[in-house]
Order: structure tokens, then C-alpha cells, then sequence
């Protein structure tokens, strides 16, 4: 049912030797880790953002953010959680006092259109409506969606990344999934 | 029955649950659909988040992105300054909602102008409504004329300016390609040829024998050039002087300096002309000379009618050659009028001799066949509101007339009249013929219609029995009951008499005793 994710986000592999070469000033040590995290930081930043300018930029901003901080890293575990949670905290501040973003932007969140193509419209609205109320979620419950859904990670894995226990996990997971059909439910019969 | 809660199902979905708690959702999902609907509804939801926010990029973004940051790191390692960052995407707050959804498409060079001018309007872009109007642009006669003055003159680059002149240039072109003439790639200018008589087919008109009524167009048309420069007058605000009185007639005079011809048509017209002799002569049309005794013609037969003015009046000389002999194909009039309304009176004019016109015979006409059909106006073609085939169908041949089908149907009729009389007579004909058991007969049998019996006087073929006595019976023919008694026989109601024949009064029997039969008489006892 389920793939074997991989283990970066637990395991911390090459991590400690490429912070602890960083926070010498070795560059080389730094694009490493930079080049080995790079793909699953940019999908924690677009599900973020659900922006592909924006992920872009916070994309960046994390990375400067964590080069400028790299004696605040972990050392004996993975780097990674602690590059997201550099994120969340660099998105949170940036919309502190702002107007939210909009739920549903201009685009899809790769910068496609909105084009249904042969699918039909109801294909785009389905998207629109599930991807509006992913944005209604708490950002706690978000993240705890985003590590199930994209990362495909275990309960148990979650539970150690975010710190929450299992059975919390399993339960937060399971009202978020909940509340996005109850907000699918009321745009079709809003429709 | 109690349904499966949300955590159930989510844990069934993630493939967290195990042992007793999976059998027992497992056994609900079998039995309840409502659950299973359920569950697919959140499995559905997890695969457009899955769609929508966890597409895996392309290296080539990746590489780039991680290029960008590079130069960030590198900054920040090294306590320089740290570079601006550069998204390769509009902001969220940079994007305009206006912006058309596709990427914008390739110029298109061979479309000119006119393509760019649609593509800047919205044509040809998918999700973006035009904005401009979707009928043609009205034309500017004013810019056409323009152009096809500067083409007539040899210059055609003002028709290659319509096209785009950036577009042309920078891109290729898609078509086909081909080699433009030398001036062109020498960068010349064209030389216009020579010019050239033109050579338009003329029209000679020969109006023989004028009268009053083919005359008349050309009267109009001199009476609309003698008031062509004249403005239009209300004749109810001309001077009293000028309105002719009650009842009399309008004046007939013309005015001094207009055509004679003028005279019939102020003649005709029940309003008075309008002060024709303010305008010059010269303006209006010229003097006509004075009509000679033989003939006046005022103008050049060659001279367009409406330009008199142009060449003096040449004598009646003149106007024999030019009438005899064609203008050269080098002058410009191409309508050569030989007969103006001058020329009514003058009957000594030679006339130009035609080819006497040869009319060939038909052979309809020779043989005084049927005239054929005139040429008659084309068929009305249906409108485009049917079916294609019916639509373009050829035109159906005529049917055949009705005659033939009448003598067809005659012929036939005779056919088989005659076939069946033909059969009559031979079965009437086999009946005079013998049978075969008879004496005598042919080896030829005829055929014998048992029903048929005719009198012939042959007593071999008189079969009907006379008698009851005659009729042939078998064992098996039952006796008819309508059998007539023999006369020699006994009857029933015969009196008993003794053996000397004497019938004894008791018992006699009168025949009202015994009531009379209808058909029994008292003789035949």
C-alpha cells in the first residue's frame, strides 16, 4: 500500500559531516547538502506557498537564512527537518500582519493554467475546491498532510519529525482529510 | 449498523492498521458501500493534493534554482554583499490577472501586419476572447486607391509596407522560398515599361435612321450636360418673368448657346428650364455653327459626345474620313459614336459601308424542323437548406413524353388480346374434333370439355338418359329416391280384389279416403 519513502527526512546520512564542514567554512561541503536536499526543500516550500514564484523565493531565502545560521543546525541528526521548519517560520514571518494568500491563486501551483482541456471544467473545479480547502487547514495540519501525502512518510516517522505523538498524528491527519471533503461537499452544493 | 469513523478510514488509506483492526474494517468496507463511497471520496482528495503540490520539477529548474542560491551562499560565506534573488516566476503579488494565461506565441512573418494586429487583439489564443471586433475592417478607398495608383505607376514597395517590417526581416520565414527578381536583390528601383497603347476591344455604334423616340436618350443626355453646371432651381421661386403665363404653352425656344436639341426637351418639360443663359456658352456647351444647307456636323465623330468643347468643330470632310476609315488604336476613345442627333437631317452623309452580315442556315430552318427552344434563363438554383446530394444532384433528364408510353402500352394491350383470342379459338376448335374411343377418329385426340355439350345430331354423342330405366348403376350407387315409378308397376294404394278380381265394398277405398296425391290422376291407376 504504501512505498518505503526515503529516509532523509529521519535519517541523517552525510548531514553531520557536510554542517560540520559547513560551520568551517567549507562551500563545497555546503552545495553538497544544498544538492542532496534541494528537491524534497523545494516540495515543502511549494506546498507552503502553493505559489511557484513565491516557492522560488522561499526556496532562497531558507537556504540564506540556514548559511547565515549554520551553527544553530543539528549536528547529529537530519538537516532537513530543520530546513523546513527554517521555512515555515521564514513564511510565517513574511505574512505576519499581511493579508493571507489567496487559497486558490492565479495558476496552478506549477504555473500552469487553469485549463481542463478535454477533462471537462468540473475537473478544474474539482482541483480549485480541494486545493482551497488545503489552504483553510491550520499550518500544523498542513505540514502533518505534506509529510503523509508528499513525502509519504509512516505515522511513526511523522510523530518524529514534528514531535507530535502517534495516535495525535493519526487523528489530526484523519480530521484534516475530513474537513477538506466537508469543504469539497459545501462548494458542489454551493455549485 | 455503525459505519466506519474517519480515522478509520484514514488509517485504512495510509496502510497504517493491523491485526483485529484491519480485519474489522476490511469486513465493513465489504459490506458497507456507504463507507467504501467514503473512502474514495478521501482518496480522491489526496490525489489532486498529490497533483496539484507534489509535481517533482525538472532537473534543468532545479539546477538553475540551485544556481541562483549558489551565488547567495557563496556571498554570505565570503561577507559580501548578498546578491538580490531572482525568482524565474511573477510573484504573487506581481501577477496580473489581466495576463493571458498561455505563453504568448511565435511571430508569424508571413501573415504581414494584419496577423499582428490579431495576435495583439487576442485571435488565435486559446482561453482569450478578442477584443476586437470579429468583422472585417471596413475598407479605406481613399488608402486603396492610394496603393493601386502607386502600383499602376510600377511602385509596388507601398504594398509591401501593409506587412509587419520588424517581424519580416528578423524571422524566418515557414513557406516556401524563392528567389526575388535581380532589381530587388540590386536594391534597384523598377523601371516602368513602356507605355503601351491600350487595347480594349471597340465599339462602333451605328445608329441608323434616327427617330424621335432613339433620339430621345441622347437628348437627355445633352439636356443633363447643357444643366450640369447650372445649380438646381426651384421653379416655384423663379422670377414671375420666367414662369410662363396660365395655359400658355412653355417655351420651345432654347436658351442662346445650347444645343438645338435642347429645344424638344424644354418643349416637353411641363416646368419652365431654369435661366440657362446666365452660365458662359463656353462652360455650358459650345456654339453650335450654323447648319449648312447639306450638313453641319458641329464635332469630330471620333470626339467623345461628352467633351465637345475639346476640339473645334472639323467640316463635314473631316468627319467622311474619320467615318470611313478607323481611328488609329492608339487614340484613347474608345467608343467611336458615328450618328449624333445632328445627323437627323442630314441624309447626303455618306454612311460607312459594312460587311453585309451573312446569316447562316440551320438546318433546323432548312428542313422547317421544330423551331428549337430559346435560350432560356437558368434553372433556379435551390438553396443550400437541403441535403448535399440533392443539392448538387445534376439536373434530372426531361421524361419521356407521354406518347411513346401510350403506344408502348398499346402494343402491349394488342399482345395480349390477341394471345388470348388465339387460345379461345384453339379450345373451340378442339371441340369439333372426335374423341379418341370413337370410330373413326384420328390418332389426333381432341380435347373434350366434359361440362360442354352441344347438339350436334350425333346420337353417339347424345348421352343424356331419357329414362330412369337407362341410368347405369353399380353396387354401390345408391338408388335415387326422386327415382319416377314405372308405369307397369303395382301401385301401393291399389285396391285388394280377390282371385276373381272383385273388390269387396268394405274394403274399397275411395280415393277421398285415402286423399289424392297432388300429381296421381284418377287415369293412372
Amino acid at each position: 500500500l504504501d512505498e518505503s519513502p526515503e529516509r532523509p527526512w529521519t535519517e541523517p546520512g552525510q548531514d553531520p559531516e557536510w554542517i560540520t564542514a559547513a560551520q568551517r567554512g567549507d562551500l563545497a561541503s555546503l552545495r553538497e547538502l544544498v544538492h542532496a536536499h534541494r528537491r524534497p526543500l523545494w516540495r515543502a516550500c511549494l506546498a507552503i506557498t502553493r505559489h511557484l514564484g513565491e516557492a522560488e523565493l522561499l526556496f532562497q531565502e531558507t537556504l540564506a537564512h540556514a548559511a547565515r545560521n549554520l551553527r544553530a543546525a543539528p549536528v547529529a541528526r537530519p538537516v532537513l527537518p530543520w530546513l523546513v521548519r527554517l521555512a515555515r517560520q521564514i513564511d510565517n514571518a513574511k505574512l505576519r500582519g499581511r493579508a493571507p494568500r489567496p487559497s486558490v491563486p492565479l495558476r496552478r501551483p506549477n504555473g500552469e493554467p487553469w485549463l481542463a482541456g478535454a477533462r471537462g471544467s468540473h475537473w478544474v473545479d474539482d482541483e480549485q475546491r480541494t486545493l482551497h480547502a488545503f489552504a483553510q487547514l491550520h499550518s500544523d495540519d498542513q505540514w502533518l498532510l505534506v509529510l503523509r501525502l508528499f513525502e509519504r512518510l509512516p505515522y511513526a516517522d511523522i510523530a518524529r519529525v514534528t514531535g507530535i505523538p502517534v495516535p495525535r498524528v493519526m487523528n489530526r491527519i484523519a480530521l484534516a482529510r475530513e474537513y477538506i471533503e466537508r469543504v469539497h461537499e459545501l462548494g458542489e452544493e454551493a455549485a | 449498523m455503525n459505519h466506519l469513523t474517519v480515522q478509520q478510514l484514514s488509517a485504512a488509506l495510509d496502510g497504517s492498521l493491523n491485526g483485529p483492526s484491519l480485519e474489522l474494517v476490511v469486513h465493513h468496507l465489504a459490506h458497507c458501500h456507504e463507507c467504501r463511497d467514503r473512502q474514495a471520496r478521501l482518496a480522491r482528495h489526496d490525489d489532486v493534493m498529490r497533483r496539484l503540490l507534489a509535481q517533482d520539477p525538472h532537473d534543468l529548474f532545479l539546477d538553475d534554482l540551485e544556481r541562483r542560491v549558489e551565488a547567495v551562499l557563496v556571498a554570505i560565506m565570503q561577507g559580501l554583499p548578498v546578491p538580490p534573488m531572482v525568482t524565474s516566476s511573477p510573484l504573487q503579488s506581481e501577477e496580473d490577472p489581466g495576463q493571458p494565461v498561455e505563453p504568448p506565441l511565435p511571430d508569424r512573418p508571413e501573415l504581414g501586419r494584419a496577423g499582428a494586429l490579431a495576435h495583439e487583439a487576442g485571435f488565435g489564443r486559446i482561453g482569450v476572447k478578442p477584443t476586437a471586433s470579429t468583422q472585417a475592417p471596413p475598407a479605406d478607398p481613399a488608402e486603396a486607391q492610394r496603393l493601386l495608383e502607386s502600383l499602376a505607376g510600377g511602385d509596388a514597395r507601398e504594398l509591401d509596407d501593409t506587412s509587419a517590417p520588424s517581424t519580416r526581416e528578423r524571422l524566418p520565414v515557414d513557406g516556401p522560398l524563392f528567389e526575388l527578381p535581380k532589381w530587388i536583390q540590386q536594391g534597384g528601383t523598377p523601371k516602368p515599361a513602356a507605355p503601351k497603347p491600350r487595347e480594349l476591344p471597340k465599339v462602333q455604334l451605328q445608329l441608323e435612321q434616327l427617330g424621335e423616340h432613339t433620339a430621345k436618350p441622347a437628348h437627355d443626355a445633352v439636356k443633363g450636360a447643357s444643366r450640369r453646371d447650372v445649380p438646381a432651381a426651384d421653379p416655384r421661386s423663379a422670377p414671375p418673368s420666367a414662369l410662363p403665363a396660365a395655359g400658355s404653352p412653355p417655351s420651345a425656344l432654347p436658351a442662346a448657346g445650347s444645343p438645338p436639341e435642347c429645344a424638344p426637351a424644354a418643349a416637353e418639360s411641363p416646368w419652365p428650364r431654369p435661366p440657362v443663359k446666365t452660365a458662359p456658352p463656353s462652360q455650358v456647351y459650345p456654339a453650335p455653327a450654323p447648319l449648312p444647307a447639306a450638313a453641319s456636323p458641329p464635332r469630330a465623330a471620333t470626339q467623345p459626345a461628352t467633351t465637345p468643347a475639346a476640339t473645334p468643330a472639323p467640316g463635314p470632310a473631316a468627319a467622311r474620313e474619320s467615318a470611313a476609315t478607323p481611328p488609329p488604336r492608339t487614340q484613347k476613345p474608345d467608343v467611336v459614336v458615328q450618328e449624333t442627333p445632328w445627323r437627323k437631317s442630314s441624309a447626303d452623309i455618306p454612311r460607312p459601308v459594312l460587311p453585309p452580315v451573312v446569316v447562316q442556315e440551320t438546318a433546323w430552318r432548312k428542313s422547317s424542323a421544330a423551331i428549337p427552344r430559346p435560350v432560356l434563363p437558368p434553372e433556379y438554383r435551390k438553396p443550400v437548406t437541403e441535403a448535399y446530394e440533392q443539392v448538387n444532384e445534376p439536373p434530372r433528364p426531361r421524361t419521356v413524353p407521354r406518347t411513346r408510353r401510350t403506344e408502348r402500352f398499346a402494343g402491349a394491350w394488342v399482345l395480349a388480346t390477341a394471345t388470348v383470342g388465339g387460345l379461345l379459338v384453339l379450345v373451340l376448335a378442339l371441340q369439333f374434333l372426335p374423341p379418341a374411343d370413337t370410330p373413326g377418329a384420328t390418332a389426333w385426340r381432341g380435347f373434350q370439355w366434359s361440362q360442354l355439350q352441344f347438339a350436334t345430331g350425333d346420337s353417339t354423342h347424345d348421352a343424356a338418359p331419357k329414362t330412369a330405366g337407362q341410368v347405369m348403376r353399380t353396387a354401390t350407387t345408391p338408388v335415387p329416391v326422386d327415382a319416377p315409378v314405372p308405369r307397369d308397376e303395382v301401385p301401393l294404394d291399389a285396391p285388394l280384389a280377390d282371385s276373381a278380381g272383385v273388390v269387396p265394398d268394405s274394403l274399397a277405398a275411395t280415393p277421398d279416403s285415402l286423399g289424392a296425391a297432388p300429381g296421381r290422376a284418377s287415369g293412372e291407376k
